[in-house]
């Protein structure tokens, strides 16, 4: 099972004294937060890159389009005559 | 929360049935729309699909299955009676091509079109979106009952 490892921060004399004046705040589960919210923007960033470089997703994205405006022209015409 | 998904969105999902994209379809806070003309295509050219797609027609049957199961259809019949709408006018003058999915939008009244198509995503901010957000940050915050939008979009 992985376990959690250490990651060492530098932050500046400003945050630094805002978090001494505030040792109440878990300021470990804090920066995890920040980590994690970040982290997950991140992926989800690469993951839509991967879907659209992919080829065969443009390929059917094409035909699909086309072929569906094509059906709503004929359909928009059908009901103006 | 109420969303149109063009065919980028759909295409994405089929050819990458364990993507992002397509897990995205299965959030339950959101009800998916598309026009029916999408699934027409789907049918009427399984096997072209399906090879492009790189998959087997049966199995590219299944995912339209399984696409058919979260996507609600916006009938043919509404989409011609909201193709007059101004924003679906102005959708044809950046790309005709969309006018379908804009007129599934105005018919559902909806909160947001999902596409991956960048002139519509430039043209339409507020309106096209490459990710939905969650239904809490959502315009209706996550309610599904009919409603009349603001109107300062269109």
């Amino acid at each position: 099972m992985a376990t959690a490892s250490k990651v060492t921060f530098e932050v500046p004399p400003e945050l630094r004294a805002v978090m001494d004046r505030h040792p109440e705040v878990n300021w470990s589960a804090v920066f995890r937060q920040a980590l994690l919210r970040h982290a997950r923007t991140l992926e989800v960033a690469r993951e839509i890159a991967a879907e659209e470089d992919d080829r065969r997703v443009a390929a059917v994205a094409e035909g699909l389009k086309a072929g569906a405006a094509e059906r709503f022209r004929r359909a928009r015409h059908a009901r103006r005559r | 929360m109420r969303v149109v998904v063009d065919a980028s969105v759909v295409a994405a999902s089929l050819v990458r049935p364990k993507g992002w994209t397509a897990a995205e379809l299965r959030r339950t806070d959101v009800q998916w729309l598309t026009p029916s003309f999408l699934f027409d295509e789907l049918s009427d050219h399984e096997v072209d699909l399906a090879h492009w797609a790189g998959c087997s027609q049966e199995e590219f049957r299944n995912r339209v299955s399984d696409l058919r199961r979260v996507l609600k259809t916006v009938s043919a019949a509404s989409l011609v009676r909201s193709a007059d709408d101004p924003l679906v006018r102005r959708a044809e003058e950046v790309d005709a091509d969309d006018a379908a999915y804009f007129a599934a939008f105005v018919a559902t009244k909806a909160d947001y079109l999902w596409t991956r198509d960048r002139k519509i995503l430039e043209a339409f901010p507020g309106i096209a979106v490459r990710i939905i957000p969650t239904s809490a940050a959502s315009p209706t915050g996550g309610e599904t009952g009919p409603r009349e939008r603001n109107g300062q979009d269109r």
